[in-house]
């Protein structure tokens, strides 16, 4: 390669590595001058659950079945209702179905269930609070009870069923919980 | 035995030998203008200011300060139709004058809380506005004992992610801005069974939000004093 050549090489590296900065540094030359100003929050929202759950047990968020075998007369069990969200309710909707297993009956018995508000059952039809009756059904029903519920608190429920000859059948006993049933919406300024 | 020396002469050297005239020239004639000059110099005269003039430049800054819990405190727990109210100042603490105050959100987190669902989700994301108190604010009550302005109103966190004008005009050197800055969970059916939220929900979302104001420099000035 020519000598004059290689001078022509060396001046056009020279001019695009002026001319590189000087592209990137006019944009920053023309900008505005700024204050900036910030700060972070962290924000988080609440859950609303409700379970049944066996008496005294830790709850899951399933189904509760209850099973029974009748034999010529009443049966009783204890259930809980567990608030297991972050925020109190004010109401609670029960779906609950009964479902014979043996087939020796054209159709289940009836269930009664009762809560004890503020209180807890000592021994059958023996609440230490209120007892408050829920509703009874022997195929199929959803009531909504309205029965504040703290977070982490409790309803202890007792089902008994109506006098009858053998059968075995199941209960299963859900909770619904609908934002309607959330305290309502607060105004918090501090 | 005779010896003869060929003197050889390269190109380069003849073009040097003809070059060496002119250069000469021109250094001769530099030196007779520069001393032409000195001779023909005669008087002069000059003045200075005693005292130096200062000159400095401006600061442009802007402060932030919480009044009350501001955002120095977690927001928690938020039920829908739950609104959160803080309160922060804006100090234009600068020398400068500034001008188009601008506000953004950044957001990290529950997707749920930042934007409105799309179909089949029908969630409705958080919900940041903000309002002017031409006093300060009283945290504990929300009060504002002199006039408010609306100069956000709420939007979601996923569309205050680009610049908000706030105040267009000027914010003055030391202007103390008060703001409300409110948070809100809009009101929304979702119903939990047996424990288990819905598909698309707005339980038990968390967010990160950072809050940045901008202000920019007051148009530059020509003065005739």
């Amino acid at each position: 390669m020519s000598t004059s050549r290689v001078r022509h090489h060396r001046s056009i590296v020279i001019l695009t590595l002026v001319a590189i900065p000087l592209l990137f540094s006019s944009p920053m030359v023309a900008a505005e001058h700024i204050a900036r100003s910030q700060d972070s929050v962290s924000i988080s929202s609440a859950t609303w659950r409700v379970v049944a759950t066996p008496e005294n047990t830790s709850p899951s968020n399933q189904v509760l079945v209850l099973t029974w075998t009748v034999n010529q007369g009443t049966a009783h069990q204890f259930f809980d209702i567990v608030n297991v969200g972050t925020i109190a309710v004010t109401s609670q909707t029960f779906h609950m179905t009964n479902v014979l297993t043996n087939g020796g009956n054209s159709k289940p018995p009836l269930v009664t269930f009762t809560a004890c508000l503020n209180g807890a059952w000592t021994a059958v039809d023996v609440c230490t609070g209120t007892a408050v009756e829920l509703g009874s059904t022997a195929t199929a029903f959803f009531s909504t009870v309205n029965t504040p519920l703290d977070v982490s608190g409790r309803i202890h429920v007792q089902a008994t069923t109506t006098p009858r000859g053998t059968s075995s059948y199941t209960t299963t006993v859900g909770i619904s919980i609908s934002s309607d049933q959330v305290r309502p919406g607060t105004t918090i300024s501090s | 035995m005779a010896i003869t020396i060929e003197k050889v002469d390269t190109g380069d050297r003849k073009k040097r030998a003809a070059w060496r005239p002119i250069a000469l020239a021109v250094i001769g004639a530099s030196v007779l203008i520069t001393t032409g000059v000195g001779v023909f110099a005669t008087l002069s005269a000059s003045v200075n200011n005693v005292t130096p003039q200062a000159v400095n430049s401006g600061t442009l800054e802007l402060s932030l300060s919480d009044n009350g819990a501001g955002f120095s405190n977690q927001i928690a727990n938020l039920a829908p139709g739950d609104i959160v109210n803080r309160f922060v100042t804006l100090v234009n603490s600068g020398s400068l004058e500034g001008k188009d105050l601008t506000f953004s959100v950044a957001s990290t987190g529950s997707t749920a809380l930042i934007t409105d669902g799309a179909s089949p989700a029908t969630t409705k994301a958080l919900k940041v506005s903000v309002e002017r108190c031409t006093i300060a604010w009283t945290p504990s009550t929300g009060a504002c004992g002199g006039t408010t302005t609306t100069l956000l109103a709420p939007t979601t966190l996923a569309a205050a992610a680009s610049s908000q004008n706030l105040i267009s005009g000027a914010v003055d050197v030391a202007e103390e801005i008060y703001l409300l800055i409110k948070v809100e969970l809009p009101d929304q059916s979702e119903t939990t069974v047996n424990g288990v939220p819905p598909a698309f929900t707005v339980q038990g979302g968390a967010v990160d939000v950072t809050y940045t104001f901008i202000q920019s420099q007051r148009v530059a000035e020509t003065t005739n004093s």
